[in-house]
């Protein structure tokens, strides 16, 4: 929890106000959002991505060793998610506080049902394996209801003082997801059946809530980068099954992206898979109502 | 009866965690203290191996031009928690297919309840921002000239280690202290052929003949995309022997002082990465020793004086799987401390995934006494099952 001077936490004691904030890392914008959502200004959190890079590679700052270090709560995605970082990061980190295991560890992956669950972990299968299925869950429509109960059962884990507080916005948090997903359910239903091609299969989760037809990926397999033949079998699948939209992230819209959609005459989507993967999404709601509007607007507009 | 001194001797060798299938009365049993399934894989280490080859034409001054290709390396590694307030890892290797040998095999208690950790066994030394990496990790096929002179090719010492970081405001700052059996570098002027009296410490030595090293390095955020480090680093050794068939000179020491900047940024997208940075060194005592004349030597002397070198490079990577670099170097030479040396090399990287890379370099070496040399290559290094190094600061 912050330290503070000791007459100031005393003049905040005397003033009858709680001053303690729990000091939370969360490795992606969005697990900042719902925390402090959820935490409202009990909490402290910083996000280790930014939202715009490769959430499988992402860039550690000197600060972030500091941050772990004093951090009361880690909230990671898991599925393998952060594995580039994060275990170094712990480790280092030096906090027993936050390891895994320990109360102030929140795994936001715990209790969901991962899809392509690989049957055999070898690197024949791609380079960028996760031997606990798709970890991208936070762009699945229910994944914000996921993420804000584990949430919750973290914070209540490290601070059950305050047990009122989080429950009382979690329910008001949930309650804003309840409006969502009606509103998301309405578009989704517009998506079902559409063909899209896709980079790298963090849309896969959203594709396959809404029922949408993920005919091909640019990628050859994960973490591999398409070769010359790789671009060519697809700009021929495209043109085949008249896909018309490609989606791909900021990281990934690439000289290979743009190469396919231009011989196959394809639409290129550039979509967050993140909060903050493009301007103007600071929200996971937010995020989510991005999505569904550009997705239906190039599909069935 | 070989058979038999055989089944002894298995019998009598409990070997950690796959004990004797049988405990008789006296043995030390591993069985008691809960692992009790011997053919059990289910603790066994994270294993990986690195394979690392190139081709090369060298253009020299003399006959020993020409193409060549090379396995370099072919590297172990194998890392494990022991308990939960230890964890062990070892990297053997065999360079050029000659033999085999234990770079690294190492235990690290981090047990305390701060910051600090403690490391005993045989590892590369906490010396700069190269030092400490293995050969398949660096930009360039060799370690620049000034770790090579100064420090060796390699710098790995038999002792313990130990490790503390704390934080000013948001920047954190580590400091390491060593002390070895024996820090005199490995593979020094070794493949030149030429015929050098050889450097040994002492095999038992008092406490201040031991040698020593220490680092402290700070890293700070730059603005929200950049970092930069800074680093200082010492290695001493307090006595050695230098010696040349009946020929020996002892009470002899030396010390490394070096310094180190680094500079990183890296784009919104994490694709395009630039960093450049540098290393200086200034290499004080007992430099280098030399006879007369190597087939009937009489006069063993020793070069007690201090050089300075340095390196400096910048490499900048345009998307997730190429990037190239230069990188300089230049020292005044150990064994000549007039003659300047000069190393350059360019390259360029493509990592065909995160596990395959291929690398075309060219490095120009400028020496004086020993002539110039050109060198061009092509590297191709696969890694394979578990393979990191962690933060590497």
């Amino acid at each position: 929890m912050k330290r503070m001077p000791t007459s100031l936490a005393a003049a905040l004691l005397l003033g009858g106000v709680a001053a303690a904030q729990l000091d939370v890392v969360a490795t992606i914008p969005d697990l900042k959002d719902i925390a402090e959502e959820i935490g409202g200004d009990r909490v402290d959190v910083i996000s280790i991505a930014r939202g715009t890079e490769n959430i499988h590679g992402v860039s550690l700052r000197p600060s972030h060793l500091v941050k772990v270090n004093k951090a009361d709560v880690l909230i990671q995605i898991g599925l393998s998610l952060e594995h580039a970082y994060v275990p170094g990061l712990l480790e280092k980190g030096r906090n027993r506080r936050i390891q895994p295991g320990a109360p102030g560890f929140v795994n936001c992956s715990e209790g969901w049902e991962a899809i392509d669950v690989p049957e055999e972990i070898s690197r024949s299968r791609g380079a960028d394996i996760h031997p606990l299925g798709n970890p991208h869950m936070n762009i699945d429509p229910r994944g914000g209801r996921h993420m804000a109960d584990r949430i919750l059962a973290g914070f209540l884990r490290v601070d059950p003082e305050h047990a009122e507080h989080y429950e009382k916005r979690h329910a008001a948090y949930v309650a804003k997801l309840d409006e969502a997903e009606t509103r998301w359910a309405k578009l989704g239903e517009r998506l079902r059946g559409k063909k899209i091609a896709i980079y790298h299969n963090d849309f896969t989760y959203f594709a396959r809530h809404y029922g949408m037809n993920v005919v091909t990926s640019v990628e050859p397999k994960p973490g591999v980068p398409p070769s010359p033949k790789d671009l060519a079998r697809t700009v021929e699948v495209l043109r085949r099954e008249q896909v018309g939209v490609i989606l791909t992230a900021k990281w990934s819209n690439n000289k290979d992206v743009r190469f396919v959609a231009e011989k196959s005459g394809a639409r290129v989507i550039e979509i967050p898979i993140m909060v903050h993967g493009v301007k103007g999404v600071d929200t996971w709601i937010g995020m989510m109502d991005f999505l569904h509007r550009e997705l239906v607007g190039a599909l069935d507009p | 009866m070989r058979a038999t001194v055989l089944v002894a001797v298995l019998l009598a060798s409990p070997v950690a965690a796959q004990g004797p299938a049988f405990d008789s009365p006296g043995q030390s049993s591993y069985g008691t203290m809960g692992q009790t399934t011997r053919f059990s894989t289910e603790f066994n280490p994270a294993i990986g191996f690195v394979i690392d080859a190139f081709g090369d034409y060298l253009g020299v001054d003399n006959d020993s031009d020409g193409f060549n290709a090379e396995l370099r390396l072919l590297e172990f590694n194998a890392a494990a928690y022991i308990d939960p307030d230890a964890w062990a890892y070892v990297v053997i290797s065999s360079e050029e297919l000659e033999g085999v040998e234990v770079e690294e095999a190492a235990v690290e208690y981090i047990g305390f309840d701060n910051n600090s950790t403690l490391k005993g066994g045989r590892f590369f030394v906490d010396f700069g921002k190269q030092m400490q990496q293995h050969l398949e990790e660096l930009r360039t096929l060799e370690r620049p000239l000034v770790l090579r002179e100064y420090l060796g090719e390699e710098l790995a010492g038999t002792g313990g280690q130990w490790d503390h970081w704390f934080a000013v405001g948001d920047s954190p700052v580590r400091f390491s202290v060593g002390v070895f059996a024996d820090l005199l570098g490995e593979g020094h002027h070794e493949d030149e052929g030429e015929e050098e009296p050889e450097t040994a410490v002492p095999e038992r030595k008092d406490f201040d003949e031991l040698s020593f090293s220490a680092r402290v390095t700070g890293m700070r955020d730059v603005g929200e995309s950049g970092i930069l480090q800074l680093g200082a680093s010492t290695r001493i050794v307090p006595e050695f022997t230098a010696e040349f068939g009946p020929l020996s000179q002892d009470g002899l020491s030396n010390v490394v002082y070096g310094g180190d900047i680094t500079f990183g940024h890296t784009d919104e997208t994490g694709n395009k990465r630039f960093t450049c940075g540098g290393e200086a060194l200034l290499f004080d005592g007992d430099l280098s020793a030399e006879v007369d004349d190597p087939a009937a030597p009489t006069v063993l002397t020793v070069l007690d004086d201090d050089v300075f070198g340095f390196y400096g490079f910048a490499d900048y990577a345009w998307n997730q799987q190429d990037s190239a670099g230069v990188q300089y170097s230049r020292i005044e030479s150990p064994e000549n401390p007039a003659d300047d040396v000069s190393e350059l090399d360019f390259y360029y990287t493509h990592h065909f995934t995160e596990f395959r890379r291929i690398r075309f370099g060219v490095t120009a070496i400028d020496a004086p006494m020993d002539g110039d040399a050109l060198r061009a290559y092509v590297q191709l290094t696969g890694f394979f099952g578990s393979h990191a190094h962690g933060l590497n600061w």
